[in-house]
């Protein structure tokens, strides 16, 4: 709850959305269990003995494989059909990527893997005449928006301003939910070493050759001293808008004449929750993000470029990497190494807003880190819905026993605390959460791994290697509004409801 | 609805090929084989702003000079007045105060500020080194010392060559409106700097009759004087009793009662000939003219600490010849006729002049007034904002107050506890800044193993500007700096008595019998 205690906010209250069915089971499964049970009675029945306890046999490893969860939520048959997708991958040689003239993508172009090769890259102006970056997801009908900013930091700032700007946030994102098309938000934290190239050039642009001897000795040891040890911080906001939404489907440039009205206010609403002045990111800025995250060496090259105001020219369909591997527990892109970290399990009970400082925060170990929110939007009429459900079926658990668990009765008290919130205004999100740390060895890998584990509990999280997804999850934790639930073959409803 | 599916690589497509839904399919082509969505969680938004992901901050930007490293993160810390004012808007004006407590590196910073500057091209000046903390900066940097001080070298503050000069340049055509704004600059900075000797020698201002004796007199010399009169001139201009000078009196025709008038003032200002508090000073002619094209400091660390008087005078003069010089500059260059110069002022002890007699503070404003605010940069540095309270009128220390308040950067080194409700007034503190600053004053730990005379929080400060959290920074020092920066020089020869050449040559005398 978003409780005083004394002086201190604290949140809390979220739970995993629990499809409806029996214990573990979703709703295809209950029924498929009833099915059973009643066909397997009905076989003994009409019959005899053993040809039912045989459908029985028959069903048992079923439901096995689909109640009992590991500690990160995943039953064995999702682990199962894991290994069959890396199987499937590495028979039809999937896994690798060798892209460019010399490689194997059709058009010998630097294309991007995967998930984003199909996205198509175009750039309008808003209102203030601000170019901006527009991505398409064709296959998905999805279109992105990314606004970038650099967070000051709640470090030497009072509580009630902090209190104020996270306040603030949370109103952001409920004003998201009623924006009409928008699907997801993304928010992605990326660390990486400053190059000290921004302050080289800096200062060179400014050096007087004919200063005194002194000066410019000085000037130079400190470009040369000074960058070491220091980090570069940057937040990026990818919107993603559904072409589909109120059932006709949009193009996008009419999107975009749409989006550049609105875009202003969202950037300026951005300022008040602490992350800055956000300045929408254009065609350029967001082929450089992308090249720099699978290239990450390039990284200082085109910082340099910039620098030197003589931005480098990317195309989208160059920003991917030359080669890359999806490996079991890692993506090796480039010569960089990346590991990607899902959510597993959410903060339990309460946390301070400062909870993931530490694990966003740069490290030593990790080359580049990005810690990446993803936020699914639920319309406002399906939420009221929602809570209403959930606060009844808590409700009816605690009354239909005579002595309710004390887990029944806190879930009755949370639920019922949502659903006021929902009443008072606020919106209902589902949020996830994916952790990328890049290393530029091979080496350099087990270092990061361990840091990444140490720096979870601090979070209040568990994270789990996206085993046999790399790929995919490097490309959902960067920021450019890849929504994954859209691109599963099996609809998510059904998946959930296994 | 979904986008046309591309047809398949087998059968002649018509249009261009087209990547599937999970990439390119085919051999080493990447296509993602196995998706797994990350797990959800579901509350309310305004739970789900728990999970801030805002709470590290970036690093500031990278305009100006780079005085040190970002405390917390490491990055480079930049900033002075001159790059934050012009090119990148975050000040109203360019001025700087540094406050902060003694020893604890303040020169240090600002002597980084002017070094960086100086490799920028901007020309510091130094108007009025009392330690001296920055003539070997100045020297290094081939620049001009000027030695001030009783015996060593003499300041004319009625001196106005410089601006008689560029006034003869600018001529009579097109420049007439510059050249007369400069020469009632240069004029009125002459009075305002008499009238501050006086409010020191006396210990409080002429009032409003020896105010226009004054200007009156000094016009005269104008007229009537060749070449540059000194102090003794302005007083045998006054002994003289010209029609003007008289009309300014308001003497109603009488002798005598002019005599009278004008007795007070010739007191002064013979005092101020010799033989007064302030000494002999400002009585002859200036041993050195200031060259612009330079960096330049006023040494005045000759005049010893406790003649606050002889201090507060030597800093008042020096900032109006510095000043004046620097808008002669500029008025020149605005009318093309010079090439356009930077300068970055120090006003080291500030508070020293501000405190040497009343009025002083009117005086200062008038003093570092400036015409034009572009291609100048004015650092003013002071212990603590009580030093500035000091002063014995409310509204002289509230016009002192101003003098902080309407900087545009605060640097604030360690400071007391005392100083912070003080300090909030000036600029918006937060809490945790304030406990931030207070913590650097903190003396160093006991320790057995090494005599570690430095404390902690030496060469940490914090940039505050108005509605923007404070960015702390470590002032960390260059091989080429650290050669420069020794102040305590003197102390590295543990000092000896000296050696005797014979033990018996300097035996003290015998002692005498009772």
């Amino acid at each position: 709850m978003a409780v005083e205690t004394g002086s201190e906010r604290t949140y809390g209250n979220w739970r995993r959305p629990r499809p409806p069915g029996l214990w573990h089971l979703g709703l295809i499964s209950s029924v498929l269990l009833v099915i059973g049970l009643i066909a397997g009675i009905g076989v003994i029945a009409l019959v005899g003995l053993i040809p039912g306890l045989a459908v029985f046999a028959v069903m048992l490893p079923f439901f096995l494989i689909t109640m009992k969860p590991d500690a990160h939520g995943q039953t064995p048959l999702q682990r199962i059909g894991m290994r069959l997708g890396r199987r499937r991958a590495r028979a039809g040689r999937s896994h690798l990527y060798r892209s460019g003239p010399l490689g194997q993508t059709p058009h010998g172009t630097y294309q991007l893997p995967g998930l984003l090769a199909a996205s198509q890259l175009a750039e309008a102006h808003d209102a203030y005449d601000r170019p901006f970056a527009i991505l398409t997801h064709p296959w998905a009908g999805h279109l992105t928006i990314v606004v970038e900013s650099e967070p000051d930091g709640a470090a030497l700032v009072d509580q009630p301003q902090v209190d104020q700007w996270v306040a603030h946030y949370g109103h952001w994102l409920a004003a998201l939910s009623q924006e009409p098309g928008l699907l997801a938000c993304q928010v992605s934290v990326e660390t990486a070493p400053d190059p000290g190239t921004r302050l080289r050039h800096a200062i060179a642009e400014r050096q007087d050759p004919n200063a005194p001897r002194l000066a410019l000795d000085t000037l130079n040891e400190i470009v040369n001293t000074y960058p070491a040890g220091a980090a570069d911080l940057k937040a990026r906001i990818a919107l993603t808008f559904d072409m589909n939404a109120g059932g006709q489907r949009k193009s996008a440039g009419e999107m975009a004449r749409d989006l550049a009205t609105r875009l202003g206010g969202l950037t300026q609403r951005l300022h008040a929750t602490g992350a800055g002045v956000a300045i929408p990111v254009n065609a350029q800025r967001l082929c450089e993000i992308v090249h720099a995250a699978y290239n990450p060496r390039a990284a200082e090259l085109l910082e340099e470029a910039r620098a030197s105001g003589q931005p480098a020219e990317l195309r989208w369909d160059d920003v991917g990497p030359a080669a890359a591997e999806a490996r079991e527990e890692s993506y090796w892109h480039d010569g960089a190494v990346s590991v990607t970290w899902a959510m597993s399990q959410a903060p339990r009970g309460e946390v301070r807003e400062n909870v993931l400082a530490r694990l966003i925060a740069p490290h030593p170990d990790i080359a580049r880190k990005r810690v990446t929110v993803l936020y699914r939007l639920i319309d406002p009429g399906e939420a009221a819905r929602i809570v209403e459900r959930d606060l009844h079926n808590a409700e009816f658990r605690v009354n239909s026993a005579t002595k309710p668990s004390a887990r029944a009765v806190v879930e009755q008290q949370s639920a019922r605390a949502a659903a006021q919130e929902e009443a008072r205004g606020a919106a209902l999100l589902n949020f996830g959460m994916l952790v990328t740390a890049t290393v530029l060895e091979e080496q350099q890998l087990r270092a990061a791994l361990s840091a990444i584990n140490n720096l979870a509990p601090t979070a209040r999280v568990t994270l789990r290697p996206v085993w046999g997804s790399q790929d995919s999850a490097f490309a959902a934790a960067l920021p450019v509004g890849l929504f994954l639930p859209a691109h599963l073959k099996v609809p998510e409803s059904v998946r959930a409801a296994l | 609805m979904r986008a046309p599916l591309p047809r398949r690589h087998n059968s002649r497509p018509a249009g261009p090929v087209l990547p599937g839904p999970r990439g390119w399919s085919g051999h080493a082509r990447g296509r993602s084989v196995y998706l797994q969505a990350p797990a959800e969680w579901r509350a309310t938004s305004i739970q789900t702003c728990g999970l801030w992901p805002f709470s590290v901050g970036a690093g500031a930007p990278l305009i100006g000079a780079p005085l040190g490293k970002h405390i917390l993160t490491g990055a480079t810390v930049c900033g002075d007045p001159i790059s934050w004012f012009q090119r990148a808007g975050l000040l109203t004006a360019p001025t700087a105060s540094v406050l902060g407590l003694q020893g604890f590196g303040k020169s240090t910073v600002i002597r980084r500020m002017a070094l960086s500057l100086a490799g920028f091209g901007v020309l510091p000046l130094v108007l009025g080194d009392l330690k001296p903390d920055y003539i070997d900066l100045i020297a290094a940097l081939d620049g001009q010392v000027v030695r001030l001080g009783r015996g060593r070298g003499y300041l004319n503050v009625l001196d106005m060559t410089l601006a008689l000069w560029a006034a003869e340049q600018l001529g009579d055509g097109e420049h007439v409106k510059l050249k007369r704004e400069l020469l009632a600059d240069a004029v009125g900075r002459r009075h305002t700097m008499v009238s501050a000797l006086i409010s020191i020698q006396r210990g409080h201002p002429p009032d409003d009759r020896e105010d226009s004796i004054l200007a009156a007199a000094l016009r005269v010399l104008d007229e009537r004087f060749d070449g540059t009169p000194v102090l003794s001139d302005l007083l045998e201009a006054i002994e003289s009793a010209p029609e003007r000078v008289r009309m300014a009196a308001f003497d109603r025709g009488s002798l005598p009662r002019y005599q009278e008038l004008v007795e007070p003032l010739q007191v002064t200002l013979q005092a101020l000939l010799g033989d007064g508090r302030i000494g002999e000073m400002f009585s002859r002619q200036s041993t050195v003219r200031l060259d612009l094209d330079r960096p330049a400091a006023f040494d005045v660390s000759s005049i010893p600490e406790d003649q606050t008087e002889l201090v507060g005078a030597a800093l008042a003069a020096c900032w109006g010849v510095g000043f004046g010089a620097v808008n002669v500059t500029h008025t020149l260059a605005e009318a093309g006729l010079a090439p356009m110069r930077h300068y970055f002022i120090i006003l080291d002890e500030l508070w020293r002049a501000l405190i040497a007699g009343r009025g002083m503070v009117d005086r200062t404003n008038s003093l570092t007034r400036l015409n034009r605010q572009w291609g100048v940069g004015v650092v003013m540095c002071s212990h603590t904002i009580k030093d500035l309270l000091s002063l014995p009128d409310e509204h002289e220390r509230m016009k002192a107050l101003g003098l902080i308040e309407r900087s545009g950067m605060l640097i604030c080194g360690a400071l007391p506890p005392e100083e912070m409700p003080r300090l909030a007034q000036t600029k918006d503190f937060s809490v945790a800044e304030q406990r931030q600053l207070i913590s650097w004053q903190d003396p160093p730990a006991w320790s057995t193993a090494a005599y570690n005379d430095a404390p902690p929080g030496r060469g940490n400060f914090m940039i505050k500007i108005g509605g923007r959290p404070g960015i702390p920074f470590r002032a960390t020092l260059t091989p080429s700096e650290l050669r420069l920066n020794d102040t305590s020089k003197l102390w590295h020869e543990n000092s000896r008595r000296g050696e005797l050449a014979s033990p018996t040559e300097l035996a003290p005398p015998a002692p005498v019998p009772l």
